[in-house]
């Protein structure tokens, strides 16, 4: 029988009282990363819920909305630098705000690598600049959760397309200098147990 | 840049070279059959450049690795190319000594029967990483019926990937709708309807044709590369080679056009024109529709017999 004990910040298990000895000491940063589909949004509230500090919305959402908005249509080839940018502000923002103990990242610099070369883009200075000053100590990447196959062996544009985005975004955390370590298509509960076993954290499942 | 997809007899040649000096991958050692994978050009910054291959050669190798789907053996291979519990530098012998040690095998067993699957496997998840980079020709997207609704993640390059499906439907949407009306305009001309009907549809078909255009310029400036060069990684974002007119060109025969004709056409399109838009924004090019319309009308020459490929 499997049961989760959920830590709470401040509460008292074992999950609270390594993230409190964590905190005491410096930063410890970790990226969950991957393509669409690969279950991300699941973990970051997996991870949420368990009190572990978590960057909770991706930032590139907002400023592509916003982008879109202001653009009045589809980003196009000239554009797509000027989002990138933005979003690689954003995301130095997260990273040098953060001080103490441990936090996770919903996606971290390197995933520009993925975006610029998607678009056939180069990747620009400012994104090499600051894949080298700002190090994350280890990269989860969820694998898709989609084999994208139906029974037809009909593979969508679409989801060639998101697979493909996955594998570029994967490349790009090699070219940034990271082993990432890969983690496979489980439930969120599932993914979170890998990553506390891997970070040497308490799980939050247990079998009795 | 090589097109063509290796065979897997001359992957697993090159990448048994890659191992016997093992990770990391250096230009010295990278045999040009592994550079030329699509999975490999596509992830290199520079897909011109040796370094950059090698660098994303790598990177495709290190995943592979790291993804390897036999537990078992998923340590034996990674020491086996030089990653932990092996160490980059050590030459074949050691490594594969760390890789049968891990796999439980002695080490010559490992060398004779263990060793050339896990490389074969290897070789055949690089085969078919290069798959999934495969670039298509500009063809229409296959269709088949959804057995559940398709939602789009949240995400950015969810949207855009989204996105991109959509503008190419909607390009191939518009050459097939040119391909009907210029079907029909022949079909109505050799049952010698009314000229007045046929001269109806073959407007039509000029409408159909500056929405075309226009559709497929607006994808190619959104969505392609602005190489000239065929982009190994565009896949299905690129039209290749093909430009706006070889595009619209795939729905049959339309009357030659000057550019400054076709140009004014397309203004004439612009912003999805309805049919009546089109023609009232046309009012005035008497010309332009003589030159559309004679076209379609006058007699069409008989084809040359196809001579059989000798």
């Amino acid at each position: 029988m499997t049961t989760t004990n959920r830590a709470k910040p401040g509460g008292t298990s074992a999950l609270t009282a390594a993230l409190d000895a964590a905190s005491a000491g410096g930063p410890r940063r970790y990226v969950i990363t991957g393509g669409p589909s690969s279950g991300k949004d699941d973990l970051i509230e997996a991870i949420l819920a368990a009190g572990i500090p978590c960057m909770e919305a991706e930032p590139g959402r907002e400023i592509y909305r916003k982008h879109r908005e202001r653009l009045g249509r589809h980003l196009l080839r000239e554009d797509r630098h000027e989002y990138s940018l933005e979003v690689l502000q954003a995301f130095i923002s997260e990273y040098s705000a953060h001080k103490r103990g441990i936090r996770f990242y919903n996606r971290g610099i390197p995933d520009g690598y993925g975006w610029e070369r998607f678009f056939g883009l180069g990747p620009t200075p400012q994104l090499e600049e600051a894949s080298r000053l700002y190090r994350y100590d280890t990269i989860f990447v969820l694998d898709p959760l989609d084999t994208f196959e139906d029974p037809d062996d009909i593979v969508w544009a679409k989801d060639r397309e998101i697979r493909r985005v996955h594998e570029l975004i994967v490349q790009g955390y090699y070219d940034a200098g990271y082993e990432p370590v890969f983690i496979a298509p489980d439930s969120a509960a599932g993914r979170l147990d890998f990553i506390c076993t891997n970070l040497r954290l308490p799980k939050l499942t247990r079998d009795r | 840049m090589p097109r063509k997809s290796p065979l897997s007899g001359e992957v697993l040649a090159a990448l048994h070279r890659v191992l016997r000096r093992g990770l990391p991958a250096t230009p010295q050692a990278v045999d040009p059959v592994l550079l030329g994978l699509r999975g490999v050009l596509a992830r290199a910054v520079d897909p011109a450049d040796d370094g950059s291959r090698t660098a994303a050669l790598d990177g495709v190798l290190r995943g592979v690795l790291a993804r390897f789907p036999d537990v078992r053996y998923a340590v034996a291979a990674r020491a086996l190319f030089g990653l932990p519990p092996a160490e980059a530098g050590q030459n074949l012998t050691a490594r594969r000594d760390v890789a049968a040690a891990a796999a439980g095998h002695e080490v010559h067993h490992f060398r004779k029967r263990i060793e050339p699957r896990l490389v074969e496997h290897v070789a055949w998840a690089l085969l078919a990483d290069a798959d999934r980079f495969t670039r298509s020709r500009v063809m229409a997207p296959r269709l088949a019926p959804a057995g559940e609704r398709q939602a789009v993640p949240a995400d950015p390059f969810a949207w855009e990937v989204t996105e991109h499906e959509e503008a190419l439907v909607r390009v191939w949407s518009a050459v097939y709708a040119l391909r009907a009306e210029l079907l029909a305009v022949e079909r109505l001309v050799s049952l010698d309807v009314d000229r007045g009907q046929i001269i109806n549809r073959i407007v039509t078909a000029a409408w159909r044709w500056a929405l075309a255009s226009t559709t497929i310029t607006a994808y190619i400036a959104a969505f392609t590369t602005p190489d000239t060069e065929p982009d190994p990684i565009a896949g299905d974002r690129s039209t290749g080679d093909q430009g706006q007119a070889e595009l619209v060109a795939l729905a049959g025969w339309t009357p030659p056009m000057t550019a400054s004709e076709q140009a004014r056409l397309c203004a004439a399109a612009a912003g999805d024109a309805t049919r009546g838009e089109f023609i009232a924004a046309l009012h005035d090019e008497v010309e332009l529709g003589n030159t559309w319309i004679t076209a379609f009308l006058t007699p069409a020459k008989p084809q040359p017999a196809r001579q059989e490929a000798s």
